[in-house]
């Protein structure tokens, strides 16, 4: 008897032991939080939310932004795979635009699904912080839409989009595979986070790099503008561009050369002015590494406007005079957009001008030539001219149809938005050829490689691969 | 005095509740109380038995009860023996042992406090009988030798019969009180066999020279928390003595293990001071590049071992890459520099001093390992370090000059050559692209000829390296202590690049009573390595541009392109670099233990061992101020490792009635580590001079980080001996592990074995020239946790590590997604092994065979874009390794002056991928290579070479050909090759013309060594050798590297010679292809230029390794014992001349074929990327004993 109660307590001891050790095998970790933690505190899902803007300003630099411009001639680089779009499914580069759109879409994934699970903090901003991811998604499914939907710029919407995943990631085995999504369907969910998202996005911020760095209703309703423009949605497109020119948080500059100044000096923060609707404040983003510039080379003449863009604007348009200019290290020109030393301008992705040239060529595609695109027209135009050497108004009678109207809208539009990474897509979505060596083919990138052989070739490659 | 229990640690507090806390405490209170009480009893001398009939053995565990002493015998001994019938009343102890073993046929001594029963005895009791009828005490004096005529310190001397015992002074001389004038002596010594002299009244007796033990199997060899002796060990282990060699140790300890151990293969990686090697123990265990490293142990702490990414400085840091921009993957170089540039991989070894080191186990089978559970997997290497032995206070020193230079240089362009190359180049490569390419400006470049650098005479010495240690040691019977300091000078062969070492070490061994005995063992390291840089020296001097200066003419260095149209815009020149930047680390380390052991009883031992293994390391780097880096760059990273361990056993050893014996032992074990990094950097600094970070103008933290984890443990073994012939053994280990989420935390790895020693049989009696004959058989589980991160499989955030914020916000990363379903790595060893031994040990023979299956090998695996993250951890595969192991040892003549041993070793080891990913293997295989891993396919070794294969070059053309696997040959290189209707290849297609070429890895491999004594000359040649393995010359490939010209900062490097050869015209015969072909610019309109033949995926560059290596060759002289007798303090003098990698039989192209790119990692072996070879040294060398 007395040995069982020896036995007993050597048991007792020893699982006593392994109790605690056990508990000693819980460390916790250093200077990370797990999901639920980085939800449960408002600070930390701000700092989360912070991450995915983060996330989507990445995916947004670099190659994907100087694309717009550098397959159409307005700018030029030492490799010109893309413009040719002699492109493997195996580019690391375009790989790197889908993972990183993806990346930033699973971010916001997180917020969106499982923060009303964590969250211990107040439903109202519960309700911000999803507006605002929901914004991000809708930002990146486009990016990538207009980048890989095979035809998504030329309306055909039953083709193939991009793969619509909207819950965040917890483990793979293989089953959460799925194909792409029509571009319609992807279309469709944009426009419906966009709509969600204006809903419960405040008008503006109280301080003015809030305003224009992180989602707003006007920035929703800007980006919406976008997106119907290339859906050919007229009405939709006015609609939400005459909200955006009513929103008294923006302003249009009076000369074209107040919305970009000259960084070449170097110093550190560059303040946002009334027409930027949207940017990312990389030039605030304290990131001392490589890794919290652009990546779009202007300064540093990796990449340069060409003299053939340079020579269509007309004489005496400051836009060439003053924001085009000689580069200091070599013979090529540069832009004033980007031109600070350390590369981090900060990155304007929607802009009032944009959404003024948006309506006037909605306008134009649903009522022809009309007056009010024309007006639109001339603000712009107009002001990219010292007071005194302006050129004549247009007038609808310089017009001879609708196409005449859009083309010169168009040319206006590549003028104002010259290197902000936009012309790709505008003359694919209006019928036109980038550059002559770019097929049709090819207006759609590679799906990268690892994804089709990762699902055994559900996600389908695009035609012209 | 503090005694440390279980898992109570001084550290970390409020981890556990304040009540777990107090039953520790009150635990380790009682076992203290206890120890006191124990050890406050007092034994008395006097023996007082009665009994009729007593066996023996109960006699015995009387006398022990009653004096204390313990018995130590072997228990088949007592059989043949008769019970006897006693009436002792206080007695001594000798008395009663001469009346109960008359007539037994067994004798004893008394040595400490044991009573070694012996066999072949005497009628002990006559002598006592004597003694005082005779007159007073005589001294005899006498001189204890070995064979070779060396004094025998601490040679043991017992009259027998009585517990009268002294032992021999350094000068192996001894002088014993003999109350007799006729007497025995026993004179026995560890690894000698015993010999006994008859006295007759001498006061001086000849020389005794010892015959080195031919008895195999007596010798303990060391095992996870205990020892066993060799002849009763039924798991496979290997074991290695540095004191056995014949002149100077290398710098770490693992350099000196090549090809001894059989199924140990190590490799070294490369002629860098204090540089990691590979080492595997049987074969790739893991598809983790860094889990293929074994668990090193030193005296019972299991420390930072070969863990590449704890052990790797990375100095690059700081620097803005350089833009690049993106393009289609054409340039299929999987370019070393960029990975290996900044970086350097220390040898934690070398911060442990050979010297100190007793001997190295090497446990391999899983019966052997399971003890070590879920670390076990990759094999365990067991430490031993010396402690002193009883005996007169014994002074080693020695002291050891070595002088080294690369046994060979590349091969490399001279400035006219070089620049007559490219400028020839960029003549084809303008007169090509300018074809319908309105994008392309022709360059009419111009490389200036008339200056011809010899960049690497330029950084080349004779490096030469000072080794000197000295060890002080002794004791008594109450204790023991070793000191030791040793100081390391090695220079390395390029200028400028040293490593020194300064280290210490003290162990005590203090039995505090009869029971209860403590100690301690520290080391303390410090090591200072400025030779980081080294390989990038070497790297920068063989590609710097040979048409440049050195200097500029205002003698300021030439750090760019100089007088070339384009280069490089990196700063390079390897003797600016060499001279004036700054790269070292300092480590600091201290490893060590303090245990306590408590015996209450002779066959009980409960022991309690706290150890520590803490480095500090410092690492800093920094680039002076250089054209393209103005103010210069530098970081310096501070990371402290800290790990403690304690570990809990309760040994049993004991004989369970007079045929079986137990060897038992149960413990509990509780390890943390706690790591931490800290770096910092900055940019434009003020001067030169002024090192410190702060001065920088621009400055940051990069990197701070700390990470823990924790392992808790409990284990048990079990060995059974039944007549000493038939064995058995079953181990158990419990790990709980911090690294794994808590549902999959524990796991539980057993072990079994089984032994049959043949010759104890009857029926082996007719086969005299057997003395050992064991079949031994083990089956067993290891574990390994496959790298997985710290901290769970949970999906984790962390604040940006650089500080960056969004705006004004911070901001959260995800540091590692979430994996719910992680999994253990299990590994299962089979293991058959034979010892062999005959003719009294003039051949023994190890022989084992194993296969080893390892389930849920955890690999880094793809996963689609689209799900937000590519690469994720995943228990995807399953791998095997199957092997031969044969080692052989011979006394081929054994004389009184001539002695030649030989020793070989030969392992055989097979790997396979049984099983992968279930997903597109080619593809992911591609992509995994992609990522700096290797194309892995089920059905072959993991360090297989899948490649395309090379064809040589077309006469016709002067294009490279390609051949598929089918056999037909293609002009164009199959990624972009077209089909019959003008369309690329797909994936798939392509890749199937990738073939399996060969395995990094040997087909077999070991050493061969003779040793060659002739009175104090001895002469030791040992080779290593390597068998059938390949290796990637991507030193050449980089060598033929000219195409990297389409930016204005290429890399236009310098090149192999061979070059100069390239196919020009039609019908020419060539292995060097046309410069300008349909591999190296296939599409001259992308402005882009690369070059498929130089991929890392192609056999034009893989080449046999297989090699025999003249590894070491010593000529020692032993100053004779006369020589000494004029030396008042030198005992014995030991002189000796060593060359070594004076020889390399291969017909591998490149220098060494040993080198290793990546360092540790024996997954990624077998690449060969401008790595600096060995040196070849020679060594002078004294060893002195006082």
């Amino acid at each position: 008897m007395k040995s069982i109660y020896k036995h007993t307590g050597w048991i007792l001891l020893a699982s006593l032991l392994f109790i605690s050790c056990n508990k000693k095998l819980d460390l916790a970790p250093e200077g990370t939080l797990t999901e639920k933690d980085a939800l449960s505190d408002s600070a930390n899902a701000l700092s989360l939310l912070a991450g995915v803007y983060q996330s989507c300003w990445l995916a947004s630099t670099g190659d994907e932004y100087t694309l717009g411009d550098l397959t159409t001639g307005v700018s030029q680089a030492s490799v010109n795979n893309y413009t040719t779009g002699a492109i493997d499914a195996r580019d690391a580069t375009v790989a790197a635009f889908w993972n990183e759109n993806y990346a930033t879409i699973n971010l916001a994934n997180v917020i969106i699904v499982s923060l009303p699970q964590s969250a211990r903090f107040s439903a109202g901003f519960q309700q911000q912080l999803i507006a605002e991811a929901k914004f991000i998604r809708a930002f990146s499914y486009f990016n990538l839409l207009i980048l890989f939907g095979d035809g998504a710029l030329q309306g055909k919407m039953d083709s193939m989009g991009v793969p619509l995943r909207l819950q965040p990631f917890s483990g793979y085995n293989g089953s959460q595979n799925i194909a792409r999504s029509t571009n319609g369907q992807v279309y469709s969910q944009i426009l419906q986070d966009l709509g969600e998202a204006i809903h419960a996005l405040p008008a503006g911020y109280s301080d003015d790099l809030s305003q224009r760095t992180r989602a707003t209703q006007g920035s929703g309703r800007a980006l919406a503008a976008r997106v119907n423009l290339y859906m050919k949605n007229y009405d939709q497109c006015i609609a939400f561009c005459d909200s955006v020119l009513g929103d008294s948080h923006f302003q249009l500059q009076a000369s074209a050369t107040g919305v970009f100044a000259n960084n070449s000096s170097g110093t550190k923060r560059y303040a946002f002015n009334p027409e930027i609707v949207f940017a990312f404040p990389t030039s605030y983003n304290n990131d001392p590494t490589q890794y919290g510039e652009n990546g779009i080379y202007y300064y540093y003449s990796y990449i340069w406007p060409t003299t053939g863009f340079a020579a269509t604007y007309a004489a005496g348009d400051l836009r060439r005079t003053t924001m085009i200019m000689p580069n200091a290290f070599s013979s090529n020109l540069t832009t004033i957009k980007f031109s600070d030393p350390n590369d981090r301008d900060n990155l304007v992705m929607l802009r009032l001008a944009e959404v003024v040239l948006n309506k006037a060529e909605a306008m134009a595609y649903k009522a022809g030539v009309n007056q009010t695109s024309v007006d639109l027209l001339n603000t712009i135009h107009q002001r990219a001219f010292a007071s005194g050497s302006a050129p004549a108004l247009y007038t609808t009678g310089d017009f001879a149809d609708e196409q005449a109207l859009i083309d010169q809208l168009l040319q206006e539009r590549q003028w104002e938005l010259a290197f902000e990474g936009q012309d790709r897509f505008d003359k694919i979505r209006s019928g036109k050829q980038p550059n002559p060596t770019l097929p049709s083919t090819k207006y759609a990138l590679p799906i990268p490689q690892p994804d089709i052989d990762l699902t055994s070739g559900l996600i389908k490659q695009n035609p012209g691969y | 005095m503090q005694i440390v229990v279980y898992c109570k640690m001084p550290f970390r507090k409020g981890v556990l509740p304040a009540k777990t806390i107090l039953i520790m405490k009150l635990t380790a209170l009682i076992i203290l109380i206890a120890t006191l009480h124990v050890s406050g009893k007092t034994f008395s001398q006097k023996v007082t038995i009665s009994g009729k009939d007593l066996p023996l053995s109960r006699v015995f565990k009387l006398i022990s009860k009653q004096t204390g002493y313990e018995f130590l015998y072997d228990a088949q001994l007592l059989r043949s023996t008769h019970p006897v019938d006693l009436d002792l009343r206080d007695q001594t102890l000798t008395d009663a042992l001469n009346i109960s073993l008359k007539n037994q046929g067994l004798t004893y001594h008394i040595k400490y406090n044991t009573v070694i029963i012996g066999e072949g005895a005497v009628q002990a009791p006559t002598l006592p009988s004597t003694v005082d009828s005779l007159p007073g005490p005589i001294e005899t004096r006498g001189r204890i030798m070995n064979e070779k005529g060396e004094p025998l310190a601490g040679a043991t001397i017992i009259v027998k019969g009585t517990d009268k015992a002294v032992m021999t002074d350094n000068d192996g001389r001894f002088v014993i009180p003999l109350k007799a004038r006729k007497a025995v002596l026993i004179v026995s010594f560890i690894g000698y066999a015993s010999k006994e002299i008859i006295i007759s009244g001498e006061h001086e007796i000849p020389a005794t020279l010892l015959q080195r033990s031919v008895k195999t199997g007596e010798e303990a060899v060391v095992i996870g928390y205990g020892t066993i002796a060799r002849k009763n060990l039924t798991g496979s282990v290997a074991s290695y003595k540095p004191g056995n060699e014949p002149g100077a140790l290398p710098l770490s300890i693992d350099n000196a293990m090549v090809g001894k151990l059989a199924g140990v293969y190590v490799a070294p990686s490369s002629g860098v001071p204090g540089s990691a090697n590979a080492i595997t123990i049987r074969g790739i265990s893991t598809l983790n590049t860094v889990g293929n490293s074994p668990l090193i142990v030193v005296d019972g702490v299991p420390i930072y071992g070969i863990d590449k990414n704890l052990n790797t400085t990375n100095f690059g840091a700081g620097n803005v890459q350089q833009f690049a921009f993106g393009g289609s993957l054409t340039q299929s170089d999987y370019d070393a520099s960029g990975q290996l540039r900044n970086t350097f991989e220390k040898n934690p070894l070398a911060t442990i001093n050979p010297d100190d080191i007793e001997s190295i186990d090497v446990l391999k089978d899983a019966y052997a390992t399971a003890i070590y559970g879920s670390r076990g997997a990759a094999g365990v290497i067991l430490i031993t370090t010396k402690k002193g032995l009883q005996g007169k206070a014994r002074i080693d020193a020695d002291v050891a000059t070595t002088f080294n230079r690369p046994f060979k240089l590349p091969a490399l362009m001279n400035g006219d050559q070089y620049a007559g190359f490219y400028t020839a180049y960029f003549h084809a490569m303008d007169s090509v692209s300018a074809i319908g390419n309105p994008y392309y400006f022709p360059r009419n470049y111009i490389f200036p000829k008339g200056i011809n650098t010899d960049w690497l005479k330029a950084i080349i010495r004779t490096g030469i390296g000072v080794n000197a240690n000295i060890a002080v040691s002794g004791g008594n019977d109450r204790g023991t202590y070793y000191i030791s300091g040793g100081y390391t000078d090695q220079q390395s062969y390029i200028i400028n690049q040293d490593y020194k070492r300064y280290q210490g070490r003290v162990r005590f061994d203090q039995h505090m009573s009869q029971q209860f005995t403590i100690g301690t063992d520290i080391n303390l390291t410090y090591a200072y390595n400025n030779a980081l840089n080294a390989q990038t020296i070497y790297r920068d001097a063989i590609l710097k541009s040979p048409n440049q200066s050195v200097y500029n003419p205002d003698g300021t260095y030439n750090w760019g392109k100089g007088t070339n149209p384009i280069g490089p815009s990196s700063d390079l020149n390897p003797v600016g670099t060499a001279r004036a930047d700054k790269n070292y680390t300092t480590d600091t380390r201290v490893l060590g233990n303090v245990y306590a052991e408590f015996k209450p009883v002779s066959w009980l031992a409960l022991k309690s061992e706290f150890g520590v293994d803490w480095i500090n390391t410092t690492a800093y780097s920094r680039q002076i101020s250089k054209p393209q880096t103005v103010g210069g760059v530098g970081n310096q990273t501070t990371e402290p490792l800290r790990k403690m361990v304690t570990n809990n056993t309760i040994t049993i050893n004991k004989t369970l009635g007079g045929k079986s014996n137990i060897n038992s032992v149960i413990g509990q074990s509780f390890e943390t580590s706690d790591e931490s990094t800290n770096t910092i950097w900055g940019r434009g600094f003020l001067n030169n001079n002024i090192l410190s970070i702060n001065a920088a103008t621009q400055k940051g933290i990069q990197t701070s980080l700390e990470q823990q984890w924790a392992l808790v443990s409990f284990f048990g073994r079990l060995d059974y001996q039944y007549d000493q012939k038939y064995l058995a053994g079953v181990t158990y280990r419990l790990d709980g592990s911090s690294k794994f989420a808590a549902n999959h935390r524990y796991v539980g790895f057993p072990s079994f074995s089984a032994g049959w020693v043949v010759n104890r049989e009857s029926f082996m009696k007719h086969f005299t020239m057997i003395d050992e004959l064991k079949l031994r058989g083990s089956l067993g589980f290891t574990g390994s946790d496959g790298g997985a991160g710290y901290y769970g499989n949970q999906g984790q955030y962390v604040l940006n590590v650089y500080g960056a914020t969004y705006g004004n916000l911070p901001v959260l990363n995800v540091s590692q997604p979430v994996n719910p379903n992680l999994l253990w790595e299990k590994t299962k060893t089979y293991n058959l092994g034979l010892d062999l031994s005959l003719w009294q040990s003039r051949l023994g023979v190890v022989f084992d065979y194993y296969n080893k299956t390892i389930n849920n090998a955890i690999l880094p695996s793809a996963l689609p874009g689209f799900m937000g993250f590519t690469s994720q951890v995943q228990n995807l595969a399953d791998l095997s390794n199957r092997g031969l192991e044969l080692t052989l040892n011979t006394q081929n003549i054994v004389t009184k002056d001539l002695r030649w041993t030989t020793n070989f070793t030969i392992s055989r080891n097979r790997d396979i991928i049984l099983r992968l990913h279930k997903i597109d293997q080619a593809d992911l295989a591609l992509q995994i290579e992609q990522n700096g891993g290797r194309y892995w396919l089920q059905g072959h070794s993991a360090t297989e070479f899948f490649l395309y294969r090379w064809g040589g070059v077309d006469p016709k053309t002067g294009n490279p050909v390609w051949v598929g696997a089918d056999g037909k040959p293609s002009q164009a290189p199959f990624p972009i090759a077209k089909d019959a209707q003008g369309n690329y290849l797909s994936t798939e297609q392509y890749l199937s013309n990738r073939v399996p070429m060969g395995d990094a890895m040997p087909k077999f491999y070991g050493g061969f060594g003779n040793d060659l004594t002739w009175k104090g000359l001895e002469l030791n040649i040992f080779f290593s050798y390597s068998y059938g393995n390949k290796m990637y010359n991507g030193s050449k490939a980089t060598l033929y590297n000219y195409t990297q010209a389409s930016y204005s900062n290429a890399s236009i490097n310098n090149l192999s010679p061979d070059l100069l050869g390239y196919w020009k015209t039609p019908g020419q015969q060539t292995s060097i292809p046309a410069i300008i072909n349909a591999s190296n610019y296939a599409n001259p309109a992308y402005g882009t230029s690369f070059d498929y033949t130089l991929g890392r995926d192609i056999s034009r560059f893989l080449e046999d390794a297989s090699y025999i290596k003249l590894r070491s060759l010593t000529l020692a002289y032993n100053l004779p014992a006369s020589a000494m007798r004029s030396m008042k303090f030198i005992h014995n003098a030991r002189v000796y001349v060593q060359g070594d990698n004076l020889l390399i039989i291969t017909k591998y192209s490149g220098i060494d074929p040993e080198v290793s790119a990546y360092g540790s990692s024996a997954l990624n072996a077998g690449f060969d990327e401008l790595t600096m070879p060995a040196a070849r040294s020679f060594t002078v060398g004294i060893k002195l004993g006082m």
